[in-house]
């Protein structure tokens, strides 16, 4: 029986973790009109996935069905290996969740709401709750009514973080946060994840977006148009270039694959690369730099690239 | 059932609850004392008073024959078949609208369903807060009753007392059971709202109807006033088993047909 008992535990310990998120070929359609379509992606434990998109490109209507608030049409939702219509209860217990337009029982006071929302999980640590208020600077004896948006979006924090669940799905949670409290927002995150937790971020900051997802989801027209970690979303695309040379240089010997000139001086060059930069660099070995500047592109650049082309192609996860 | 969610909506319920019951106690002694003022003191008077009363104005509030002249009677047409079932109904179909609608309209069901609570423990803990509120509402109603009658000499069996409780409960519950239907399956408070008064305004207009015009006397049936006579509960100190199956019947039925569509229906504001 023991032996029978190591046996299970070695194997488990030999299984690939179970994804905290794993979504395949999701649809979701509202009668006629397009929610998501053929979705698929999957985050891993310990990960903060950003998934991006803009107004009405499907963000909020994947969370949903997330959070089992929605029924898909087609395709699967699983966290942690459980589906998220049919296993809803079972996956709401490893699950805090802050929704995009967050919206809370006004007649409460904060304290009172927040000890609500921790008994319907079963519970929180002692004093979790005051840490956590004092960590955001939360006034635990305010009314919600009275609460401006900045504070109640710092409500709806301590409700998702108090309960210490392995998934945080997270959409828009700094709205109204002033950019001290931002900061603190961000440390929370890093915590969390140096906790073991997962968090599927959705936001509009990109900046925030940049400085905490390892991996981002783009998603247009309820579509995914890309998912890969930032880094590598952001060398896939242009980035510009200006050299100054201490001699007149002719440009025609830079254009290759990947490499355009977009300006000619007499002795500056200004060029957009796009890949791989070692060739560009070989080239440019040969030659009497005086200066060069290059600028990364930012996520944002990124960002607005797949919301102005006409729609990519489907991505697979 | 989920014992924190029914406890909240009771606290933010309290105020309301308590002025309902408040106010259906003190009518409820009132017309009791009045019972005593008009017609055990001016009987005569009165019985000429009813002879220049339209006859669908008498039936409108379940007055018939001499009827009127005993206690129930009194009670039911000045009271609980009438005033009591508009204040009750308006209660519940503002409850149960505000319950599960109202939530799904403000978003704040979109938090509380990421909890692991599950829906039909979402909607049975509302349930159950309704169910509460509702016999508070009763007991009150009765404790005014008991009170006047007390204050007046009038001898009140128990029976009598217990039998409109039971009466009054399963109507409440009747009306409750068609309101939540319609707040599960609504998405905003007013559709949910409007949909049950309307319901309640034809259940009490075929009634109505099927009492004034025999040809129409079959429709009565379909009525769940058809099976609330609290006249009758009062005097004969019992309430008749097919009203109350009819009534706790269609108050199961809905709440169950509620707690399906609920469960699978999408919820978003």
């Amino acid at each position: 029986m023991l032996e029978h008992g190591r046996l299970i535990c070695y194997a488990r310990a030999r299984m690939p973790p179970i994804p905290p998120i794993e979504v395949v070929s999701l649809t979701k359609r509202y009668g006629r009109h397009r929610g998501v379509e053929d979705l698929t992606f999957q985050v891993g434990v310990g990960e903060i996935f950003g998934f991006l998109g803009p107004n009405g490109a499907g963000k909020t209507t994947t969370i949903r069905v997330l959070v089992g608030l929605l029924r898909s049409n087609g395709g699967t939702a699983r966290i942690f290996g459980r589906d998220c219509w049919t296993g809803t209860e079972r996956v709401h217990r490893d699950l805090a969740f802050i929704p995009g337009d967050l919206r809370l029982y006004e007649s409460m006071g904060v304290l009172e709401f927040l000890q609500f929302m921790a008994r319907l999980h079963g519970g929180v640590r002692p004093r979790r709750i005051e840490a956590l208020a004092d960590r955001l600077d939360l006034d635990l004896g305010r009314t919600i009514k009275h609460l401006s948006k900045g504070n109640r979006q710092k409500v709806g924090l301590v409700q998702a973080l108090m309960h210490e669940a392995p998934l945080l799905v997270l959409d828009e949670p700094s709205v109204g946060l002033d950019p001290l409290m931002e900061v603190i927002f961000m440390d929370l995150m890093r915590e969390e994840r140096a906790a073991g937790r997962t968090i599927f971020l959705s936001s509009h900051n990109l900046s925030e977006v940049e400085r905490l997802c390892d991996r981002v989801a783009i998603i247009r027209e309820g579509r995914l148009v890309a998912l890969e970690h930032i880094d590598a979303l952001k060398a896939k695309r242009v980035r510009q270039m200006s050299v100054l040379f201490n001699q007149p240089v002719d440009p025609r010997a830079f254009e290759r694959d990947g490499i355009v000139v977009l300006d000619r001086g007499e002795r500056r060059v200004r060029l957009a690369v796009r890949g791989d930069i070692n060739p560009l660099i070989r080239t440019l070995a040969a030659y009497d730099v005086a200066d060069l500047t290059f600028s990364e592109p930012d996520l944002e650049d990124v960002f607005l690239h797949y919301y102005k082309e006409e729609p990519a192609e489907k991505v697979d996860a | 059932m989920n014992p924190t969610l029914t406890i909240k909506v009771l606290k933010m319920q309290a105020q309301t609850i308590a002025s309902y019951a408040l106010g259906s106690a003190f009518y409820s002694a009132l017309v009791v004392f009045l019972f005593h003022s008009f017609i055990v003191q001016h009987t005569a008077f009165f019985q000429q008073y009813l002879t220049i009363l339209p006859k669908a104005l008498l039936q409108a509030f379940n007055i018939s024959g001499s009827n009127i002249f005993t206690f129930g009677g009194f009670l039911g047409a000045e009271y609980l078949s009438f005033i009591w079932v508009v204040i009750v109904a308006a209660f519940i179909i503002s409850f149960t609208s505000g319950a599960i609608a109202r939530e799904i309209e403000q978003g704040t069901i979109e938090l509380v369903l990421a909890y692991p609570v599950g829906r039909i423990r979402f909607f049975l803990s509302k349930v159950a807060a309704l169910v509460l509120a509702l016999l508070a509402i009763v007991a009150a109603t009765l404790g005014g009753i008991w009170v006047g009658a007390l204050s007046q000499h009038i001898q009140v069996a128990p029976a009598s007392f217990f039998a409109i409780g039971v009466l009054a409960t399963a109507f409440g519950l009747a009306v409750a059971g068609y309101s939540f239907f319609f707040s599960a399956v609504a998405s905003e408070r007013a559709a949910a709202a409007g949909a049950a008064a309307a319901v309640t305004v034809l259940f009490y207009a075929v009634n109505f109807a099927s009492s004034l015009w025999s040809q129409l006397s079959g429709l009565g049936r379909l009525s769940i006033f058809h099976y609330y006579s609290p006249q009758d509960a009062i005097n004969l100190g019992r309430v008749d088993s097919g009203s109350f199956l009819v009534l706790f019947g269609l108050a199961l039925l809905t709440t169950i047909a509620g707690a399906a569509l609920f469960r699978l229906r999408d919820l978003s504001p």
